[in-house]
């Protein structure tokens, strides 16, 4: 198996998904074309000093303070659930023998 | 005309006028919807209770994956195929207050992510100016036929201007902040911001109005600044060099954009080429950023809280199987895209590195509408993509539009022509909450554009 196949088993895992044999490969071919084009970009303009930006910059901050409020009914919460109980979501069992 | 040629839009008008009875517009704007429905798969969702009460009232639609306690929101999704939100998003309670009447949720891709097809896992929207090409939403769909005033949309990559400029529309972005993000369920929590579509520069001004505004339920949201309207005595326009050499651009585009330019000298406005290397980072930049906040964003869909649910053996089990089967294949791709980049062997080589690029970005951005007014460029390479057409990983169709995303500045594109029959629009770009400005200056466009009106 290749590194980039074993790597891209462990994203879809991470991802909690599964991929059909062939969709898998059409995917494994998307990401090399995309990680080849990444390297040239790279080569091509280098921004590697550049300040990393994570979010877009506020020019007014805005803090508040914490106040007490109403909560979601738990009703309500659980009301778009696929399984509930009264009080709680139904899941099915954690840990795995 | 007759009345039973009006649009919905247009009896609306007369409604706020007094010459439509709200038992007629009750009557009448469900059959027209169900019309405009049949023939281009625009809406996910209709109302049920057409009574729009005292007037002024405004006929709108929201794409289905804003947030509604009257309809249900699925994100064009099978995962969430009847969640109904406990609250409605605020952008959209903002817009209620200000006589903005909800008429339905449309089309969009599954969960925004895509390349502005408007495919989701309901339908595909017909482009109503021609029928063998894509809208890119149903919001713009509905629009472009007068099925209402605004469109309430998301745009993370520029898709909500993507679908305005393939119908022939004008699409703003506003600055990030300026709207509440409170119900709007976003795929990428830092490019994503409520914007609208409408038939002209005038209706988009009035919509923003109705929604801008601080909300104490989104901690991005802002009070806005006074507009610092520098434009007073005329403005400067910068475009981006390289414009030209973008991947895709077709020759009816770039005809159209030169067109742009030259009506701009006639009008005496200046536009000069200015430097700026990064064109070729956008998309992949925009995808790897999307990708990742996507891959955390839709963790939550899960099948333990709302959606559907697969059974499994176990928890782990459970989570993969209803994942797998209730999301489309190209959020999957997506998904494991943003997990691929950003885990712990590629979080510096891919993820790390799209922040960079985003940071050089944003600040020769800044740095150039220090000089100038405001960005021009293309809205996209191309026209409305055919029905048959589709993508992969990166397409480079919001290699204009992701600009504004990343930075998080105010974009809005107007129609500027055609390349055969399908419009072709151009977007300008602003200075941070100088949105009053950059509708001033799309107006000016609009007004040497003109648009195709088509009868639902």
């Amino acid at each position: 198996m290749s590194d980039l196949l074993h790597q891209l088993r462990a994203a879809a895992w991470d991802a909690r998904l599964n991929f059909a044999p062939t969709e898998e490969q059409e995917l494994l071919t998307g990401l090399e074309e995309v990680l080849v084009m990444v390297n040239e970009l790279k080569k091509e303009l280098d921004t590697t000093g550049e300040t990393p930006l994570f979010f877009p910059p506020l020019p007014l901050g805005r803090m508040e303070e914490d106040r007490p409020g109403k909560s979601l009914p738990r009703e309500v919460a659980l009301a778009n659930a696929p399984d509930a109980g009264y009080t709680c979501f139904h899941v099915p069992r954690i840990v795995v023998e | 005309m007759t009345r039973d040629n009006l649009t919905v839009k247009e009896l609306f008008c007369l409604y706020n006028r007094g010459a439509v009875t709200r038992e007629e517009l009750k009557v009448k704007v469900p059959e027209i919807l169900e019309v405009i429905d049949n023939r281009y798969h625009a809406f996910i969702s209709r109302a049920t209770d057409f009574d729009p009460g005292v007037p002024p009232a405004y006929p709108c639609v929201a794409a289905d994956n804003i947030c509604t306690e009257s309809l249900n929101t699925t994100c064009g999704s099978e995962m969430l195929l009847d969640y109904r939100s406990p609250f409605t998003a605020s952008a959209l309670d903002k817009a209620r207050s200000s006589g903005f009447f909800l008429l339905g949720k449309t089309n969009l891709d599954e969960f925004g992510i895509g390349d502005c097809t408007g495919r989701s896992f309901f339908k595909t929207t017909f482009n109503p100016l021609s029928q063998d090409h894509l809208a890119g939403s149903g919001a713009a769909a509905v629009v472009a036929v007068g099925g209402a005033v605004a469109g309430f949309a998301s745009d993370a990559r520029g898709g909500l201007r993507q679908s305005a400029s393939f119908c022939g529309l004008t699409g703003l972005k506003p600055t990030y902040g300026r709207v509440s993000r409170r119900g709007l369920i976003e795929y990428a929590s830092s490019l994503d911001q409520v914007g609208v579509i409408t038939a002209g520069v005038d209706d988009a001004t009035f919509a923003l109005r109705c929604i801008s505004g601080p909300d104490s339920k989104d901690p991005a949201s802002q009070e806005s600044p006074p507009d610092q309207d520098s434009t007073a005595s005329g403005f400067r326009v910068a475009v981006p060099e390289g414009w030209d050499r973008v991947s895709g651009l077709s020759a009816g585009v770039k005809s159209v954009f030169n067109k742009t330019l030259s009506l701009l000298a006639e009008l005496k406005v200046e536009a000069a080429e200015v430097p700026f290397s990064y064109l070729p980072l956008v998309s992949i930049t925009a995808a790897i950023i999307g990708a990742t906040e996507a891959f955390s964003n839709l963790a939550n869909y899960d099948g333990v809280r709302f959606g559907k649910r697969m059974s499994g053996d176990h928890l782990q089990d459970m989570y993969v199987k209803t994942r797998t089967a209730f999301f489309g294949r190209r959020v999957k791709e997506f998904l494991t895209f943003g997990a691929f980049v950003s885990s712990g062997g590629n979080y510096r080589e891919y993820f790390l590195w799209a922040q960079q690029n985003r940071g050089a970005i944003q600040r020769r951005l800044m740095a150039i509408l220090k000089d100038y007014d405001f960005l021009l460029l293309p809205t996209l390479p191309f026209t409305a993509p055919t029905l048959a057409e589709s993508s992969g990983l990166v397409n480079g169709a919001d290699v204009y539009t992701a600009l504004a995303n990343l930075a998080g500045l105010p974009a809005v594109t107007v129609p500027a022509g055609f390349d055969g029959r399908l419009p072709v629009g151009v977007q300008l770009i602003g200075r941070p909450f100088a949105e009053a400005a950059l509708l001033k200056a799309a107006k000016l466009l609009e007004e040497q554009g003109g648009r195709e009106v088509v009868a639902p």
